[in-house]
């Protein structure tokens, strides 16, 4: 019984970084003007460029290794996607993903991924 | 009464209700039969099912009850993960998403009368069709092997009990015994499959057999991710891999399951165990269906409608495309294209241009992962790549045991896209 405490112990102080850390944001990561966080994404347009998200992030729970991002607010979600775009995030998967998404798919991801809490 | 669109358009309204919604006017709701479900069928199924929300009937025709995901069959060999870990079943796409889950296999497509027929004798109407059949292995393209020496010499390449057996037969193998591959030629199913199959065999004998040999016939010049592996196996696995390019005789290759010998450029090895992976075309059905040209089945990017038949879809590994390797990761990312362009089709649900990606990584010792990944786009000729990166040699330990924690982040995501 000790034993299979001491495990889960274990096992949660393994997984909690990556299941609840991974999409936070410092507030001076980047430098983003106010009318890219203002834009007001397309929630269908979003769920179509979502798609692509949900190959490694789960719709409901996480995995290890793949952070949760099923209703990141909507500002979080927007900074660090363009800090992969403009290479401050390091993960090479991220920064060719938002790589290719302009300011307006970056705010309708933002607007699809808020809407699933 | 079976109405067609020949007689059906009389007036103006049924013309502009034909020109919304043609399928659903013409025989109740639309109905999608996909062939194959894996990462491509099971994704594009689950896809219009859910995003349709009942407006189409879908039907998954897969023989398997259990399906093993040949991406992380490797990690099983190598005893990263159990064969249960990757093994997976359809009750989710039945039962939360209303899916009609066929276990048969399909043995006939008539394209003029839009039917499928099955092994079991029944007959599956479509107004759209999806085929996601894999691959199928070319005969006579390594010399002595045939399909029927699929005991003797694995090819492990379809998962399952096949690399059940594969690792069994490794297990056996004699101290300081001799496994050897036949690698494939290109273009194949999973491009970094056989060299992380290597790793993961070298893994496992270094464990249990540290004297045993690897020797691979490769009729390749070079593979995927060839300056990682080479690094990793020189790091992990020093002197146990012999790797045997075409430059040095490696596509002159034979076997002999019943002696149990590889002969590499006239050289005859005795081996304990022996995988052969053939070259691969595209799954038997698509020549049935009559839309292959070569080996594959030829697409367009923009909807992955065959150039052949308007009516069919082509996912993953059985299509021919352009520049996506035929990954699991890429049969996916095709599957939601594939299953918006036909709910726009069925349903006039709005389209959006296509995109897709790929990412494939590969493990080569404990907590050595490698990854390589490339955005691309639809242009008329083909999928484009866009942009990509892959893992660098010499990176430092704790990025390797990132890649490989993402790795399995992945495996989760996918197989809950793919499932449910």
């Amino acid at each position: 019984m000790k034993q299979s405490v001491i495990e889960l112990v274990k096992l949660l102080s393994l997984s909690v970084p990556f299941v609840f850390a991974a999409v936070t944001v410092q507030s001076d990561e980047i430098d983003l003007p106010s009318e890219i966080l203002e834009i007001v994404g397309d929630p269908e347009y979003g769920e179509y460029l979502a798609s692509d998200c949900k190959t490694c992030h789960k719709v409901t729970g996480s995995a290890p290794g793949v952070p949760s991002i099923m209703g990141v607010s909507k500002r979080d979600l927007v900074i660090a996607l363009h800090a992969y775009k403009q290479n401050v995030r390091k993960n090479p998967v991220m920064r060719m993903m938002a790589k290719r998404l302009s300011n307006e798919e970056i705010a309708a991801l933002a607007a699809y991924f808020e809407g699933l809490n | 009464m079976k109405l067609d669109r020949r007689n059906f358009i009389g007036s103006s309204a049924a013309i502009a209700a034909a020109l919304s919604a043609p399928t659903v006017m013409a025989s109740g709701k639309p109905r999608v039969v996909v062939v194959g479900g894996g990462a491509g069928g099971a994704t594009a199924a689950r896809y219009i099912a859910k995003d349709s929300k009942g407006a189409i009937d879908v039907t998954l025709v897969e023989p398997t009850r259990s399906y093993y995901t040949c991406f992380f069959s490797n990690l099983y060999i190598g005893g990263f993960r159990t064969l249960d870990s990757i093994g997976h079943s359809y009750g989710n796409l039945a039962t939360e998403y209303g899916i009609n889950v066929v276990h048969d296999w399909a043995v006939g497509i008539d394209r003029g009368a839009k039917t499928v027929t099955l092994a079991g004798g029944s007959t599956l109407n479509y107004d759209r069709l999806i085929l996601s059949p894999g691959i199928d292995f070319i005969d006579g393209s390594v010399e002595g092997w045939t399909i029927n020496a699929q005991n003797k010499m694995p090819h492990a390449y379809k998962a399952g009990s096949q690399t059940e057996l594969l690792k069994a037969q490794i297990e056996a193998m004699p101290q300081g015994g001799v496994f050897a591959m036949v690698a494939p030629p290109n273009p194949y199913r999973c491009p970094p499959g056989p060299y992380e199959r290597i790793s993961m065999t070298a893994h496992l004998l270094k464990a249990k057999n540290p004297t045993a040999k690897i020797i691979v016939a490769d009729p390749k010049p070079k593979f995927s991710k060839m300056g990682l592996f080479q690094e990793g196996w020189g790091n992990h696995y020093s002197g146990m891999i012999d790797w045997i390019g075409s430059e040095f005789g490696g596509g002159n290759v034979s076997v002999d399951p019943d002696a149990m010998t590889v002969t590499i450029d006239g050289e005859v090895t005795k081996v304990d165990a022996c995988n052969v992976i053939p070259a691969m075309k595209a799954g038997r059905i698509c020549e049935i269906a009559g839309i292959t040209e070569g080996n594959w089945a030829p697409v367009s990017g923009h909807t992955m409608q065959s150039r052949i038949d308007e009516n069919i879809h082509v996912l993953g590994d059985a299509s021919a495309q352009g520049d996506m390797p035929k990954s699991g990761y890429s049969a996916n990312s095709q599957a939601k294209v594939a299953a918006m362009a036909v709910r726009g089709a069925l349903t006039g649900s709005k389209v959006f241009p296509a995109k897709f990606s790929n990412t494939c990584w590969s493990l080569i010792d404990t907590n050595d992962g490698v990854k390589v990944g490339a955005t691309y786009e639809a242009t008329d000729e083909k999928i484009a790549k866009i942009d990509g990166f892959v893992s660098k040699t010499g990176e430092a330990a704790d990025l390797r045991k990132a890649t490989y924690e993402e790795s399995i982040g992945w495996y989760s995501g996918i197989t809950a896209d793919m499932f449910g």
